[in-house]
């Protein structure tokens, strides 16, 4: 999506002085009261052009939510609005809600690991406030440094590093949510362990902007490693690469990060990167290269192996869709051949996940379409799930299989409880 | 004063012995009494009946008869828990795992099992050991304890600070519906792109239904283990070591703080184990994985507890030598149970770096009200075990408990922290639910309970106070709570 900026928005905002808008106080027919009190600072370019908004504090926000809610207005929420789920602008949209004024890092306490910041500060930012620290918050989802982290929580997006540090639901202590009428629930803790109440924070991470939108969080963050190495195992067929990756997925060594990536015409490859005490890494190394009986084709250390896994997170950049399959991690075989014959593939080899790229830019729609068409067919022989988590065609098929009927029963009664009004976009039926 | 539990009537009675079996349905009250409490021995409630189904079908057959007759159930594992979660308030019928504690699939080369709830912790772990794998989260009452109850409580154990707690290994579940349906949550893994439902109803503390089959992750064994044993003239000491390791940018496996309170519990007792009784506290601190390397982290972890004022620093790597210098630690709940008639666990968890005053405050706190506390606890997480030594007889000494632990609550949400770090909310804790979280929050809470348990026949009476509880009057089940507090000896903790 794109955004067109209104020319006078920073005037608008100006004007307000920091007042914070009071529920009741500004004029019908002003269009700030259409949006809650906020000033929109441009257009979506999608969603009809429907206005842009950036709450600047979660009062403004939590005023927004409860007016919109009253009149029944749809409220769409970007972080940096570009990894939307396909699907999530369509429809009559009103209004569309960005996180990116709320944008400060409010607590860092190294000691304690742990970090409370704004939805709309970016990843990216995150690892220079913690990177002089020597921390770091082992998360890489695609396209990493330019995400928010309310984006990436409420996405619940990943990357390789699961395989040691798990995905957004296990680095989070606690978050504040603005329902979807307009309360402020603060949720979870501060502190590394608490199960005080039922765990509505899981619920919130990956909820995709269904119940409400995330305006901060609390992270708990890690030592940055000693020693950092990629090891690059290359072999000329796909066959022999998906059983040397399994192989090294079952090794008595736990691997931070083992992806394998294939497609495009290039060399099949397993890429393991480990992390730890200079000893401990090289010892992981050796008895891996002894277990698959053979070196790595290529070696990087430091920046080099930090580089190479950050181009890993443009995997998805330029792809008109991806899809994302999976399986139990020893299916890996019956996935990646059918899904090489659609796109590129990259797997995360012990979660058993699979992300197919679907061409490049300029593809047309119904190649897309006919490709995702092709790959969900061939995977669902083998009994994965199927989904497109990104699409830049108008048509793409539905997820495979359907979500179960008590799940769909469940999920909808939460969704509602969320959003009694109805006005967030809601779980695909 | 212990509840009385209304009887089952005989249609109900017939029926649950129909799906289960004569010999698994109890209603003799003399046998009820095992299942009137569980680890937190202040309160006994008397089940109305407690049914022992064999598997998930049962289970569900159990469910849909009990709740058909608008009565409350109870899900119970091992009884373990210390914040009464599993006691049958409002007359509820007990619906335990005993009976499923089956492995059902052991899939290695997904590093996964599929297990029935009423497992034991430790032995999931040594069915698995022998192929090179363990389950990670390792409560102390884990050779007691189901996985089912873990699920329910999100557990956490000694090895959580490196590993996580239960949340992070449970894949998928089974779960029977307080309406006698079924529905599997999960698997995260899948990536499916649905609400984390699975993640939300570990940690539901068996108010969401009864999970009756689990999806887990296991780990490869650690290659190799280092545990160290530091001995400290100052609790504080004790403190900021942890944080000194921590802030090493170490991870050790595990951070254990003893006091001296338990030091010389565990030496009076048979469990003696060598620490020395004067020293005012010891620190395990345990390094696993890799082999290469253990040693230069553990030299490192030595090297902080050392600049942290520890006057020894003790060092196993042999199997039986590290047992010798775990024995304090987990044989403390066992030693204290013998030097006072009750004991009272408390759990909270504050900000590590707030170990060494909150730790001083605690002592105060117990020297003001004149109680014995001694402390034994996850330091690594900040995770407190302030337990409190006392006797029931005495009504006086009761009170000053009672108000003891308010303020030991108190100062631990004060310095950024929470109420409960790992033993859940139960029935003991509701009312200290509005230190942590608003209103809005609770009632968001109980909003999603109500989507599971729409009846509010599903464990009753916990987690959130009653007047939240209290704000809908669709709530058939809604229960007064009898606060029965205290009648039964620590020996069970
Ligand atoms: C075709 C394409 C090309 C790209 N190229 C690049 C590139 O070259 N370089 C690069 O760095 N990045 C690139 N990206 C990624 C993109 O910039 C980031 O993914 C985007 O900025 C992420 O925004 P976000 O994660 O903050 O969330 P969004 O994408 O804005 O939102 C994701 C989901 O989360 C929800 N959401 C967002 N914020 C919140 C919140 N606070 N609370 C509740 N729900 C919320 C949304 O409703 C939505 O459902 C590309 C993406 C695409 C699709
Ligand atoms: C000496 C001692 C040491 C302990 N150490 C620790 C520790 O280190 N870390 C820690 O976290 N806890 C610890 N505990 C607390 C306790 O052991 C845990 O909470 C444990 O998970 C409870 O398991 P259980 O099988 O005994 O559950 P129970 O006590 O029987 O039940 C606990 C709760 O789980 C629910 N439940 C049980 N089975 C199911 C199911 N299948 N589906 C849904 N709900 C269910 C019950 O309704 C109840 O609410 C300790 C307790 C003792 C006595």
């Amino acid at each position: 999506m794109s955004v067109e900026a209104l020319e006078d928005a920073s005037a608008v905002r100006d004007d307000e002085g920091g007042k914070e808008p009071v529920d009741g106080e500004a004029n019908p027919g002003d269009a700030r009261a259409m949006n809650g009190g906020a000033a929109a600072v441009g257009r979506a370019t999608e969603a009809g052009g429907a206005p842009v908004v950036a709450p600047q504090t979660v009062r403004e926000l939590s005023n927004l939510m409860a007016r919109a809610s009253r009149d029944g207005r749809q409220v769409r929420f970007i972080g940096n609005a570009t990894s939307l789920p396909p699907g999530y602008l369509d429809g009559p949209v009103d209004l569309v809600v960005s996180t990116r004024a709320l944008d400060t890092v409010h607590a860092y306490d190294p000691a304690d690991l742990t970090l409370t910041a704004d939805a709309g500060v970016s990843l990216g930012q995150l690892e220079r406030v913690t990177g002089d620290q020597g921390q770091w918050l082992p998360l890489d989802p695609p396209a990493r440094a330019r995400r928010t982290l309310g984006g990436v929580l409420a996405s619940g997006a990943y990357g390789p590093l699961q395989g040691k540090f798990g995905t957004p639901r296990d680095h989070v202590l606690g978050l504040t949510l603005v329902t979807g009428d307009g309360r402020v629930l603060e949720l979870g803790g501060r502190v590394v362990k608490n199960v005080a109440g039922y765990d509505l924070v899981k619920l919130a991470v990956g909820s995709g902007g269904r119940l409400g939108i995330v305006t901060s969080a609390t992270v708990r963050l890690h030592p940055l490693p000693v020693r950092d190495v990629t090891l690059l195992y290359q072999t000329p067929r796909l066959a022999l690469t998906v059983v040397l990756a399994r192989s090294l997925a079952t090794a008595p060594v736990r691997i931070p990060a083992l992806e394998l990536l294939a497609g495009h015409g290039e060399e099949p490859t397993v890429a393991v990167r480990l992390l730890g005490s200079p000893e401990a890494v090289a010892e992981s190394e050796r008895i891996l290269n002894a277990r698959v009986g053979r070196n790595a084709s290529r070696r990087l250390e430091g920046e080099t192996s930090v580089r190479w896994f950050a181009a890993l997170e443009r995997f998805e950049d330029d792809a008109a869709a991806v899809a994302r399959v999976s399986h139990l991690p020893s299916r890996l075989g019956d996935l990646v051949e059918p899904a090489v014959e659609c796109g590129t593939v990259a797997a995360h080899v012990s979660l058993g996940v699979l992300r197919v790229a679907v061409s490049g830019p300029g593809a047309s729609a119904a190649v897309v379409s006919d490709a995702l068409t092709r790959l969900r067919d061939g995977v669902a022989q083998a009994g994965a799930t199927f989904r497109v988590s990104r699409a830049n065609t108008p048509r793409w098929p539905a997820p495979e299989p359907a979500t179960a009927p008590g799940v769909l029963a469940l999920t909808r009664g939460i969704v509602d409880s969320f959003d009694p009004a109805g006005v967030l976009s809601r779980p695909a039926s | 004063m212990i509840a009385k539990a209304p009887r089952l009537s005989t249609g109900l009675a017939e029926e649950l012995v129909r799906i289960v079996g004569d010999d698994a349905v109890i209603t003799d009250p003399a046998r009820l009494m095992v299942y009137e409490s569980d680890g937190l021995t202040a309160y006994r409630y008397p089940p109305r009946a407690v049914v022992l189904p064999q598997d998930g079908d049962e289970t569900a057959r159990v469910v849909r008869a009990i709740t058909a007759e608008r009565v409350p159930f109870v899900a119970r594992g091992s009884g373990t828990g210390l914040s009464g979660g599993a006691l049958a308030v409002d007359g509820a019928v007990v619906v335990c795992t005993a009976r499923m504690n089956r492995i059902l699939e052991l899939d290695l080369h997904n590093r996964r099992a599929r297990i029935q709830p009423g497992v034991v912790n430790a032995h999931l772990t040594a069915a698995t050991q022998p192929h090179g794998l363990y389950y990670a989260p390792d409560p102390s009452s884990q050779s007691a304890c189901s996985v089912g109850g873990n699920v329910a409580e999100n557990s956490g154990g000694p090895h959580c600070l490196k590993y996580g707690v239960t949340s992070r290994y449970i894949r998928g579940l089974d779960v029977v519906l307080p309406d006698g349906s079924r529905v599997y949550l999960g698997d995260r893994g899948l990536d499916t792109g649905e609400l984390d439902l699975a993640g939300l109803f570990v940690g539901s503390e068996g108010c969401f239904g009864i999970a009756v089959e689990i999806d887990v992750e296991l780990l490869p064994l650690p290659q190799a283990t280092h545990t160290l044993l530091g001995i400290f003239e100052r609790l504080e000491d004790a403190g900021r070591a942890v944080t000194a390791i921590i802030a090493d940018g170490l991870l050790p496996a595990a951070l254990e703080i003893i006091d001296q309170a338990t030091i010389r519990a565990v030496e009076e007792s048979i469990f003696a184990a060598g620490y020395p009784t004067d020293a005012a506290a010891a620190l395990v601190v345990e390094f696993d994985g890799i082999e290469a390397g253990l040693e230069a982290e553990a030299a490192r972890a030595e090297a902080a507890c050392l600049e942290c004022g520890a006057r020894e620093v003790r060092r196993a790597t042999s199997a039986d030598a590290r047992a010798a210098l775990w024995k304090g630690r987990k044989k403390a709940f066992g030693a204290m149970g013998r030097i006072a008639p009750d004991l009272l666990v408390q759990d909270a968890t504050v900000p590590r770096t707030r170990l060494p005053d909150v730790l001083a405050e605690i002592a105060q706190i117990g020297a003001r009200y004149d109680l014995k506390v001694a402390n034994v606890f996850h330091a690594g997480d900040g995770n407190l075990h302030p337990n409190i030594l006392f006797d029931r007889r005495d009504a006086a000494e009761m009170e000053r408990v009672e108000l003891a632990s308010k303020e030991i609550m108190r100062i631990c949400v004060d310095a950024g922290g929470t109420i409960t770090g790992e033993h859940g909310v139960g029935l003991d804790k509701r009312d200290y639910m509005s230190l942590i979280h608003s209103d809005d929050t609770l009632r968001a809470m109980e909003s999603v309970r109500r989507v599971f348990d729409p009846a509010g026949l599903c464990n009753p009476g916990k987690v959130l106070p009653d007047r939240i509880r209290g704000m809908d009057p669709a709530g058939a089940g809604a229960v007064e709570a009898e606060s029965a507090r205290a009648t039964v000896p620590a020996g069970a903790a």
